[in-house]
């Protein structure tokens, strides 16, 4: 079983982290909670209400949004048309109005324009605004990937291994974009690898392990938990 | 009438069965290792027929010589176009597709240019009929049978003992693995489309015999391998074996107490069925949806 | 939305093709147009599909439906045609929507697998049923539409060049509404549903909705060429809905490109009146057509498009910058 008989409740405003050795079950829990695997039993309550089987698309909209770890962007598309994409699911206003070209809809491109304007700035962006996304570096694909989860004013990101393939100073400069955006008030899920990237940010921490939940706690718990410490053996000696 | 007629139906649902399994085996080996669906294949079976054709009647080759020389030099010519043509599709399913299309049409056009419009017809090898009770089966049907088995027969003990087929088998199950363990892709896949090619020419060159020739003879065989691996699965062996016997046998029966368009029609609706309520078919793996 | 200029050319152009019957009343030449625009208006219809990421072989049985509909509508209910066209087009839809729900929900050449099967199966049901479709042979002596506009004032479409005209307002009117759906948000969601699906579908884009669109409109537009194409000929059999049928339209899309509706246009204004133009030599014109389709796929991916469009960047890039204003 990839996962198994695991619960947990993320407060709201926090940033909750989730880390295990490869294979643990941490991309597997990740894609549960989002809907993109349908669990053999259990519920996954946001605000109080039951979401599995719901579409993705409904979730997304109703504040509950995830990143990719391969496909973090429209690679075609430039920075800027990312933005704006990024925005269309959520202001769809129907298959009628759309055809139709509505006022409202005329008028809610300016909204849009802000919104991505607002966004590229917020992460430092803008200045790479007509790059195309597949060319840029792959720390700013990154932050790139970050904005678009935001194009929703989401309150609960869910991030899929967001360090994963960066250097130092790019590591630092998305855990320092991630604190900025739980400051704003949006609730942070991260599954992640790096050690450092989850001790450094994260308010309280899951540890997975063969899919079991093997701890829970607070990151100074989790470092001296000895469950813990053996599952990484050999992994990360900075852990010790 | 009913008693003798039931066994006649099934003997000649298995004869049409081992046609389908012949073409079904290169076809799913195609698809399963090379991820290609090769639109194609049907104008390599008949590329086949039409060799020996020419073998025997240009070159006054024997049938069993000519067999040989068809399977081989259309071996190498699948050999060629993977090398050449699919090569630079290997990462693109949907294009691959295409241009496997686009050399049907371009296959089936060359063999009118060169063989003409008109039915032609290879001699028959082999005549007389077998009696068995109260049915008769002409002795070149037998054969035809017989040859296909043993074609089965080599092709399965090629997988399973060879070096070169179970690499082949490898990469069918999980392509990373196989490249991970340093099998040369490069190598293989020219091979692996070349073992199929081969197997669509055996096919036509066994099968040749006993209908006419034109070039677009290919056309249903094509359809059925293309029915009969998706029942079996994808990419499996046994899959392609016992698919191709249900629908043989399968449509005999509806052939005989409906009749032959709804036996057609029953291929497809299978296919419909499976690919949206058991994808994997019979045997294969599911990478169907995402 | 459309600059200025690039509208009035296009108002132009459309105006000019109302005029060409008039300057080239030659039947075979009529012949050959009226072809290529039923051609355009499957084309066009199953680009959108296509830009959903779903590639479909079907497309040529849904012109089927459309076509058996609007014969049996006329000749069997007696309704008017003007009743009929759009009712072959919604049955196109209807048609569509109901298998769409299963058929969409599987990915790539597997799609491509189950529209080949499904199309078959149409041709199939057609080919056995000899009452009311006329079984192999299908349904001949198709009355040519009947338009009353007012009561009293009934046009009899008979010759070839008040078929163009028939034909022409439809394809208009057919490439308006797509190239609309391609400029809305619509349009752009179906592009990040093609090229993204999990990052559309999880940044709130209902793809399913956008595919099954995509795929009933495609349904509607093919049915109504097929009304067009049944009265048009005086004749409906499943021999004109083939799986090769639906092939070319594939063909078109990818040797004239998929981006647009231009693609397609180009593509059927080439491939169309190609095998016209080389009756005498039927095999090579194959060939040649089986070449073409691998050689696109080879050295212009992008189709006829994207060498255009390539050929308008080096032209621009050539002209010295002039200060216009915008």
């Amino acid at each position: 079983m990839a996962v198994n008989q695991v619960t947990f409740s993320v407060r709201q405003g926090e940033i909750f982290g989730t880390i295990g050795p490869n294979g643990a079950g941490k991309t597997t829990l990740l894609n549960l909670i989002s809907n993109m695997y349908v669990p053999n039993s259990g519920k996954i309550l946001y605000r109080e209400r039951n979401i599995v089987g719901y579409p993705p698309n409904a979730i997304a909209k109703s504040g509950l949004v995830r990143t990719f770890q391969s496909t973090v962007s429209y690679g075609e598309s430039t920075v800027w048309e990312n933005m704006m994409r990024a925005q269309l699911g959520y202001h769809f206003l129907g298959l009628w109005p759309e055809f139709l070209i509505t006022r409202a809809v005329r008028e809610r491109r300016k909204v849009q324009t802000e919104k991505a304007e607002a966004l590229l700035q917020f992460l430092g962006l803008e200045s790479l605004r007509d790059s195309q996304a597949k060319a840029l570096p792959y720390g700013y694909q990154k932050l790139l990937g970050l904005a678009i989860a935001l194009a929703g004013d989401p309150q609960l990101i869910m991030l899929d291994e967001p360090a994963a393939g960066l250097n130092h100073d790019e590591r630092l400069h998305l855990m320092s974009a991630i604190q900025k955006i739980n400051q704003n008030g949006v609730t942070v899920i991260l599954v992640e690898h790096d050690m450092k990237v989850v001790m450094g940010l994260c308010h309280q921490i899951l540890v997975l392990n063969y899919g079991q939940m093997i701890a829970l706690g607070a990151p100074s718990d989790i470092q001296r938990n000895e469950e813990v410490i053996k599952a990484y053996l050999g992994e990360d000696p900075e852990l010790a | 009438m009913g008693d003798t007629l039931l066994p006649q139906v099934i003997i000649n649902g298995v004869t049409l069965g081992t046609n389908y399994v012949l073409m079904a085996l290169g076809f799913t080996m195609i698809f399963g290792v090379l991820r290609i669906v090769n639109f194609a294949h049907g104008e390599f079976y008949m590329l086949g027929a039409f060799f020996v054709l020419t073998a025997i009647v240009k070159f006054q080759v024997s049938y069993f010589l000519a067999v040989v020389i068809a399977v081989i030099s259309i071996g190498l010519l699948g050999f060629l176009a993977e090398e050449v043509i699919f090569r630079k599709f290997r990462d693109k399913e949907l294009e691959g597709m295409i241009v496997a299309l686009g050399l049907s049409i371009l296959m089936q056009n060359l063999g009118l240019v060169a063989w003409g419009p008109y039915d032609l017809s290879i001699p028959p090898v082999f005549s007389g009929v077998l009696k068995i009770g109260s049915m008769f089966y002409p002795v070149e049907r037998l054969m035809v049978v017989l040859l296909s088995f043993l074609l089965m027969a080599g092709f399965y003990l090629f997988l399973k003992k060879t070096k070169l087929g179970l690499a082949i088998q490898a990469i069918a199950q999980d392509t990373e693995i196989a490249r991970v363990q340093g099998m040369r892709i490069n190598r293989l896949y020219p091979l692996a489309f070349a073992i199929g090619t081969g197997l669509a020419a055996a096919a036509g060159s066994v099968i040749g015999p006993l209908f006419q020739l034109n070039p677009w003879m290919g056309i249903m065989p094509q359809v059925k391998a293309f029915i009969v691996v998706i029942l079996g699965g994808i990419g499996s062996v046994p899959g392609a074996f016992l698919g191709g016997l249900i629908l043989g046998v399968a449509e005999s029966f509806v052939s005989t107490y409906a009749s032959k368009a709804m036996a057609d029609m029953l291929g497809f609706i299978i296919v419909i069925g499976i690919l949206l309520f058991r994808p994997s078919g019979l045997f294969g793996h599911s990478h169907m949806t995402r | 939305m459309i600059p200025q200029g690039k509208t009035y050319a296009i108002l132009a152009l459309s105006i000019f093709l109302f005029f060409i019957p008039i300057l080239w009343p030659d039947e075979f030449y009529l012949n050959v147009i009226i072809s290529t625009y039923l051609q355009i208006i499957l084309a066009v219809s199953l680009n959108m599909i296509i830009k959903t990421g779903k590639l479909s072989i079907a497309h040529a049985a849904f012109m089927g439906i459309g076509g058996y509909t609007s014969a049996l509508a006329v000749m069997r209910l007696g309704l008017p045609y003007l009743l009929a066209l759009p009712l072959s087009g919604l049955m196109g839809a209807c048609i569509a929507i109901l298998v769409g729900r299963l058929l969409l929900k599987l990915q790539g050449v597997y799609f491509v697998l189950v529209t080949f099967a499904f199309g078959e199966v149409i041709r199939l049901f057609f080919v056995n049923l000899v009452e009311p479709f006329g079984g192999p042979t299908g349904i001949i002596n198709i009355p040519p539409p009947k338009i009353t506009v007012f009561p009293g004032t009934t046009f009899t479409i008979l010759s070839k060049v008040s078929y163009y005209y028939l034909v022409l307002l439809v394809m208009l009117i057919t490439l308006f509404l797509i190239q609309r759906i391609y400029q809305s948000s619509i349009g752009k969601a179906m592009d990040c549903t093609r090229e993204t699906e999990h990052l559309a579908e999880f940044t709130g884009i209902n793809t399913f909705q956008q595919k099954m669109f995509a795929f009933a409109a495609g349904g509607f537009f093919a049915g109504l060429a097929g009304s067009l194409f049944a009265h048009y000929y005086r004749y409906i059999s499943p021999e004109s809905f083939t799986f090769w049928e639906s092939v070319n339209l594939i063909v078109i899309n990818v040797v004239g490109g998929m981006g647009g509706i231009t693609g397609p246009i180009l593509g059927s204004i080439f491939l169309v009146p190609l095998p016209e133009f080389l009756r005498g030599f039927v095999e090579y014109q194959r060939v040649l057509y089986g070449l073409i389709l691998i050689l696109t796929l080879w050295f212009m991916p992008a189709g006829m498009l994207g060498v255009l469009n390539k050929i308008l960047d080096w032209m621009k890039a050539r002209k010295p910058r002039k200060e216009a204003s915008t």
